[in-house]
């Protein structure tokens, strides 16, 4: 994958649909890493991880492993977010493909979208095994309504996985870029990170509401989707 | 409870004044650099 | 100008001192606090100046992003660097409050939190600006200066609830609530001082912005020109 393919291939679709392009770059992506699984069997097991230290640290046998499970769940997940974060433009610079992406007339949004997409995929596969692994270790059992649970795993990682991408594009132009990534992201999504926990702890201890979370969990998600799409332009071409 | 109030108002103006002496040392190192520009450029006749 | 510089700065110096003898002095003791309470004349009018600092910020990177002038930059980075430090001192005096009152150094307040996360963001933007390579610092930089001041709402409605969930000793009985007359006067009267003494350290860190990217031009420009005089005829047709 390197620039001299990339760009006839964007050129060919004429005009660049933004649909096209997002299916197309995504599905480049997702292709690419299901033949070489180099950047989703690292992070798995680093999930894995992440959930036997944070049990080993925070003892799940605890009367109250009910009420901290939902914190300790979403750190775990934001760590391993931040993993898969890092490397989403690493394998554009090797090729200098962000280059023809600059150059080439197809909306920038659209691979914005393809990146945040593909990076919420990932992010929810490692979701999707930290979880039962941190239900069984911590004997939690949603004492609230299941979907709500689902509905705010959405949103949450879509928070974290929206400003992760921008924030990335923006690293990568730093010294120290891994350690960047965190150092941007994490202040500005503090109340993402609130509104997460409160929710899930509201769902699994089953005695508060988390509908507000949830609504603001949601006007976080629109807010900077909104931003992104509306400063990812600027930012691509950036130098 | 007379060390806690004393001690808000020293630190506020330590902080403000270390700001100060950040800023002094930038304008410092600026004017320096700015006469090591001008007498570096002996051939050139230019700008300031 | 030199006059008009000194005047204003001894100006400035007099409302802060005569800010500090309100708040010492004049205003009356607070009923169950004590004297520590004063600490409130210098707590609450930081608080408010960083605000006006970052929303400065914000409005700047915005002029930045769409007409691209130096100025707008300048001023972004001075006032997110000074409202940094009204920033601090608000982090730093609130606990020095808390401490005597309720025998605790944090309390997650909503002022002290909004201001720790508003440190926060704006600690990260001036560090992505100190880390950024290359020359388009200040346009990654505008991104995210919008992007934390797109925050500010929403980390106030989250903290808001956040406070009904764990009731928390309200640091300053005068939010909202009324004041006597004689407290509201010193707080007013610091807050301009306040402002007026931001003002001035805006100025001065913007003036170092501007020389430091005139300096930087120049550097440009010589390195240019000596680049230009050691390649023959590489002068016509250079790419920027």
């Amino acid at each position: 994958m390197n620039a001299a393919v990339v760009v006839p291939a964007l050129a060919r679709a004429r005009p660049p649909g933004f649909w096209s392009v997002l299916e197309a770059t995504l599905a480049k992506d997702l292709r690419l890493e299901w033949r070489s699984k180099d950047a989703i069997n690292p992070m798995l097991f680093f999930a894995l991880l992440v959930v036997v230290v944070f049990s080993f640290s925070f003892d799940p046998t605890a009367e109250e492993s009910r009420h901290i499970a939902g914190g300790i769940i979403w750190v775990a997940f934001l760590f391993a977010a931040v993993v898969a974060l890092n490397q989403t433009w690493s394998r554009e610079l090797r090729n200098q493909v962000l280059d023809a992406y600059r150059i080439s007339p197809a909306p920038a949004n659209s691979l914005f979208l393809a990146k945040a997409v593909g990076n919420f995929l990932f992010v929810a596969v490692l979701e999707a095994v930290m979880a039962p692994l941190f239900m069984v270790f911590y004997n939690l059992r949603p004492l609230g309504s299941s979907w709500q649970l689902a509905l705010v795993a959405v949103l949450a990682t879509w928070a974290l996985v929206v400003n992760g991408t921008f924030f990335a594009a923006i690293s990568i132009r730093t010294r120290s870029r891994e350690v960047m990534l965190p150092l941007i992201l994490f202040p500005i999504s503090i109340p993402a990170l609130y509104s997460m926990v409160a929710a899930t702890t509201a769902i699994l201890a089953g005695d508060a509401s988390p509908v507000y979370w949830i609504k603001l969990l949601g006007v976080y998600d629109v807010s900077f989707t909104t931003a992104s799409l509306l400063l990812f332009e600027t930012v691509l071409h950036a130098e | 409870m007379g060390k806690f109030l004393f001690a808000a108002y020293a630190i506020t103006w330590l902080i403000h004044l270390s700001y100060v002496c950040i800023l002094g040392r930038g304008y410092k190192r600026i004017h320096a650099e700015m006469n090591e520009h001008r007498s570096g450029s002996s051939s050139d006749e230019s700008a300031h | 100008m030199k006059v008009k510089r000194t005047v204003l700065g001894l100006a400035v110096f007099a409302l802060l001192a005569y800010g500090y003898y309100l708040a010492m002095y004049a205003a009356p003791t607070e009923a169950t606090m004590g004297d520590v309470q004063r600490i409130f004349y210098y707590h609450v009018p930081s608080a408010w100046t960083a605000f006006l600092c970052f929303l400065a910020n914000f409005m700047a990177s915005i002029v930045y992003l769409v007409k691209r002038g130096q100025r707008a930059d300048a001023f972004a980075v001075a006032s997110a660097e000074v409202g940094v430090v009204f920033c601090t001192v608000v982090l730093v005096t609130g606990p020095l409050w808390a401490r005597p009152v309720w025998g605790i150094w944090w309390t997650w307040d909503a002022r002290l939190t909004s201001t720790l996360i508003l440190w926060l963001i704006y600690v990260s933007y001036l560090l992505l600006r100190k880390f950024s390579t290359g020359g388009q610092t200040p346009v990654l930089a505008a991104a995210l200066a919008i992007f934390g001041f797109v925050d500010v709402p929403i980390v106030y409605f989250s903290i808001r609830y956040f406070r009904t969930q764990h009731p928390q000793p309200v640091i300053g009985g005068g939010e909202g609530s009324a004041l006597d007359p004689a407290m509201a006067k010193a707080l007013l009267v610091n807050w301009v001082a306040f402002m007026a003494f931001a003002a001035i350290l805006l100025t001065l860190r913007y003036r170092l912005e501007r020389l430091r990217q005139r300096a930087e031009e120049a550097h440009i420009l010589k390195a240019e020109r000596a680049d230009a005089e050691s390649t023959p005829g590489a002068e016509i047709g250079r790419i920027r």
